[in-house]
């Protein structure tokens, strides 16, 4: 094995990085004197994968939440379950699903290989029964019931319905009580065999270790797969929002709000170099010494320490979303809504575009402090295919002129929708 | 790591680390939490965080900050055993990573100082306009509280345990009460906060402190300190005459159901290790008896875990279920834990638990807030530990030990927060 090697001189950092033969992309980012070691391993798999047509062409549409079903019933092994295993060795492990993915990971400060080994036994062999996938159920609608009660979660569940009329991203990644009352353990196996497939997966590496001796420890313990991964079956999506508005109410004192502008999207990602641009304009935009803030804030019309804004964006999706507490939700919104197409309109300033950069390019330097940060960001730029050390390099690059140019069409008040949480009367 | 006293009760705490990106110096001030000083000093790491007399607007502020790039000045109120403490932090990009070799650490350093004691003053007192915005702010915090129900139920379990001590008081004090302050009482609050609490400066760092230790202790020096009073920490033992319970019915889906436990032995006691690991056991690594039974066993909730506040000796167990379950769930987190205090634990659990806590103390070095976080918890209890000397005391702990530790555990207070529609039927 032959994997190939990053550096960054500044950064004072390298990784190495193969394509195993199985498919799997394997990411070894050493960090000399550490004492935490982690992995993860992660599916291109989530929740917006919901209807898509198999290798041997078959199509197939499942209920919403299957693949965060999957990930609860992955950890039980027809012995035991993963977590009692990863226990003898003190790891500490998890896992999470997204709209995009699904990743299982762990943490430890001794026996790492032992505890990769968990994780690649696990992740390779799924075991369920009809009995098993049943009792999962009850703790998966509790789950889902606690969501429910979350007016952050429901607040951001309800613009998502407002911004997109058919793409699966609308819809709840747990799914709801009702649409997992539909998922069977030959849903679960059938998704499983579909997707997770080495060809659709990465595993990244991070911690005080030899690079070699990780590469071919994972060459011993990674199966091929004789089938390609299914394609994912998107709608089409309009270019308008579906529902400009909706508004709920709920057991809170104070408002919320999620505020949201849509953007078209060509091709199925952002290049890397958008996702900069967005970067770059979005903080910009919301700079604490900017107008946008100030106006906000001079009038108490937001939460300070609840706002927060990002690009929200995967396959087939973007669209940049405002979120905070506010008892003036629609006030907040025209404000944002004028700031921002005044941006838009006169182009960034070069003093503030100079201090926007620098924290854009800060920031994501901070995404290497720390093993889990690094593994989460190396499996994230994984499946956009961006290389890290490119995306930091390329900020300090970018030239105002060239974003002015791009952002013109960026903003469209037309494509934003609203979203409210009101306190009940 | 090297700690200098400045003067009686402040200290400054320096950590070297090569391991970061990122640099973090930290301003903690311990007050007793009483009724009467609570709100009026819960404004005033805000309002200090909010300008300075050599940048005299949050503009003008954030424009340095953003410069820096995107440094942070955070401020936030927390509750430490029975103390209030209040903190203004800053961190930075590490000088050695900035595009031109800014000297970053210095200029953060020189900011945060003179936040702290040069004030926006405007003739001697805080601005009308700033202390009005701080206490908005203030009060939408403390009503935020409300919003989500699990910390919520967790406050309100909190309030039942510790009813007639200072920890009953909320860790930002009473709306009324910030209402009611005004520029002259904020005012004289923070010169009685800089001459009264007990001070830790922390930074951890690839760059040398001196030149920072010595801006901070010129400042120190300057101001009139007063003797600081012993301080009493109240720590509960045994159980209620009556057992304390409140039910609350609101509009929700999921029951949050908190159990509230006391144990008489907080920090700087050297039981306190025995008991982070009966806690554990009981229900904090993923092998617990709460995760093993109450969910997975008897499917009634998604989670049901334990947490121990070495500050108070308090454990509080959380967990979401429908209601119908509640009286279920809660008798077998009573069953668990009396099965640990019959000495009903393996020498597996016990191994666990203690490799998963020695994972946390030996990984603390690895995160930039960890290091913080770990020097500021101990600070106020005059108890200088470093991790590795807990890891060796968790290391020689045997099953007596954690069995006669499990003896002290009583339940005190019970909180449930119940839907409505389930409680009515």
């Amino acid at each position: 094995m032959n994997p190939k090697k990053f550096f960054n001189k500044k950064l004072r950092e390298e990784y190495f990085f193969l394509t195993h033969e199985s498919g799997l992309k394997i990411y070894v980012f050493p960090k000399r004197g550490y004492s935490t070691s982690c992995a993860i391993i992660g599916v291109k798999y989530g929740s917006i994968n919901q209807t898509y047509e198999t290798f041997s062409g078959r199509k197939v549409h499942t209920p919403s939440g299957v693949a965060h079903y999957l990930e609860h019933k992955l950890f039980e092994s027809e012995e035991c379950d993963a977590f009692s295993l990863y226990a003898k060795f003190g790891a500490s492990a998890n896992a999470f699903t997204s709209f995009d993915k699904t990743a299982y990971y762990f943490s430890c400060s001794e026996k790492f290989k032992d505890s990769l080994k968990i994780l690649l036994d696990f992740t390779q062999s799924p075991y369920f029964t009809p009995e098993s996938v049943e009792k999962e159920r009850e703790i998966i609608t509790q789950e889902i019931n606690m969501y429910y009660d979350s007016p952050r979660n429901r607040v951001t569940n309800n613009l998502l319905k407002c911004l997109y009329k058919n793409h699966p991203v609308k819809n709840e990644i747990a799914g709801t009580v009702d649409s997992i009352s539909e998922i069977t353990h030959e849903i679960l196996y059938d998704s499983y065999n579909n997707f997770y497939n080495p060809n659709n997966m990465s595993l990244c590496l991070v911690g005080d270790f030899e690079v070699e001796e990780m590469f071919s420890f994972i060459d011993k313990n990674i199966k091929k797969s004789e089938f390609k991964p299914a394609l994912t079956i998107f709608p089409e999506e309009p270019e308008s929002v579906f529902n400009p508005r909706v508004s709920e109410k709920m057991e809170v004192a104070s408002g919320f709000f999620n505020f949201g502008f849509k953007e078209k999207l060509e091709g199925e990602f952002l290049s890397m170099k958008d996702v900069i641009i967005n970067d770059i304009s979005l903080c910009a935009l919301t700079l604490k010494s900017g107008r946008l803030y100030n106006r906000l804030i001079d009038r108490n019309l937001i939460n300070v320490s609840s706002f927060f804004s990002e690009h929200f964006n995967g396959p087939y999706f973007s669209s940049i979303i405002f979120e905070g507490n506010s008892e003036y939700p629609e006030e907040v919104a025209s404000i944002i809504r004028e700031e921002a197409e005044n941006m838009t309109r006169n182009g960034i300033e070069k003093e503030v575009f100079e201090r926007a950069k620098k924290n854009v390019y800060a920031e994501s330097i901070s995404m290497l402090d720390g093993v889990k940060a690094i593994s989460n960001i190396l499996l994230e730029f994984s499946f956009l295919g961006y290389e890290i050390f490119e995306f930091i390099d390329k900020i300090s690059k970018i030239k105002l002129d060239e974003l002015n140019e791009k952002i013109k069409n960026k903003f469209r008040g037309d494509f934003s929708a609203l979203s409210v949480i009101e306190p009940l009367d | 790591m090297e700690r200098r006293e400045i003067c009686k009760e402040v200290s400054f705490c320096y950590h070297n680390s090569e391991k970061f990106k990122r640099a973090l110096i930290s301003f903690a001030m311990f007050l007793p939490l009483t009724r009467e000083s609570a709100s009026r000093f819960s404004v005033i790491p805000g309002i200090l965080g909010h300008s300075c007399k050599k940048y005299p607007d949050f503009l003008k502020l954030n424009k340095r900050l953003e410069e820096l790039y995107g440094a942070s000045i955070s401020s936030d109120v927390f509750k430490l055993g029975d103390y209030q403490t209040l903190l203004l932090s800053a961190t930075t990009l590490d000088e050695k990573f900035s595009m031109e070799d800014s000297p970053l650490i210095s200029n953060i350093s020189d900011l945060l100082v003179e936040i702290i004691f040069n004030p926006d003053f405007e003739n001697g007192i805080f601005k009308e306009e700033a202390v009005s915005r701080e206490k908005h702010q203030v009060v939408e915090d403390i009503k935020s509280e409300f919003d989500c129900k699990r910390k919520y139920s967790l406050l309100q379990c909190e309030k039942l345990v510790y009813a007639g001590q200072p920890s009953e008081i909320g860790r930002l004090g009473e709306i009324e009460e910030v209402e009611a302050l005004n520029a002259k009482k904020l005012t004289d609050s923070y010169h009685e906060v800089l001459k009264t609490a007990r001070i830790e400066i922390t930074m951890v760092s690839s760059s040398p402190f001196e030149k920072i230790y010595k801006k901070f202790k010129e400042e120190i020096l300057k101001l009139e300190r007063s003797e600081v009073d012993e301080f009493k920490n109240y720590v509960k033992s045994g159980s209620p005459k009556e057992l304390n319970e409140q039910l609350e019915v609101m509009e929700l889906e999921q029951c949050k159901l908190v159990l509230g436990f006391v144990t008489g032995v907080a920090e700087p006691s050297e039981g306190t290790i025995v008991l982070q690991l009966v806690t554990e056991i009981f229900g904090g690594i993923p092998q617990s008896r709460l995760f093993i039974n109450v969910r997975e066993k008897m499917n009634l909730c998604y989670y049901c875990s334990a947490k121990y506040d070495m500050s108070k000796g308090t454990i509080f167990v959380e967990s979401g279920v429908e209601n119908k379950n509640v009286d279920k769930a809660k008798s077998e987190i009573l069953r668990q834990l009396e099965f640990i205090k019959a000495g009903e634990v393996t020498e597996d659990e016990i191994e666990s638990a203690k490799k998963f806590l020695c994972q946390i103390y030996r990984t603390t070095d690895d995160v930039l807030s960890h290091i913080a976080d770990f020097s500021l918890f101990y600070a106020p209890f005059k108890k200088f530990i470093t991790p590795w000397e807990i890891i060796e005391k968790i290391k020689k702990i045997n099953k007596e030990q954690i069995v006669e530790a499990a003896s002290k555990v009583c339940l005190d207070s019970v909180y449930m927060l119940c839907g409505r529609e389930q409680n009515e039927s």
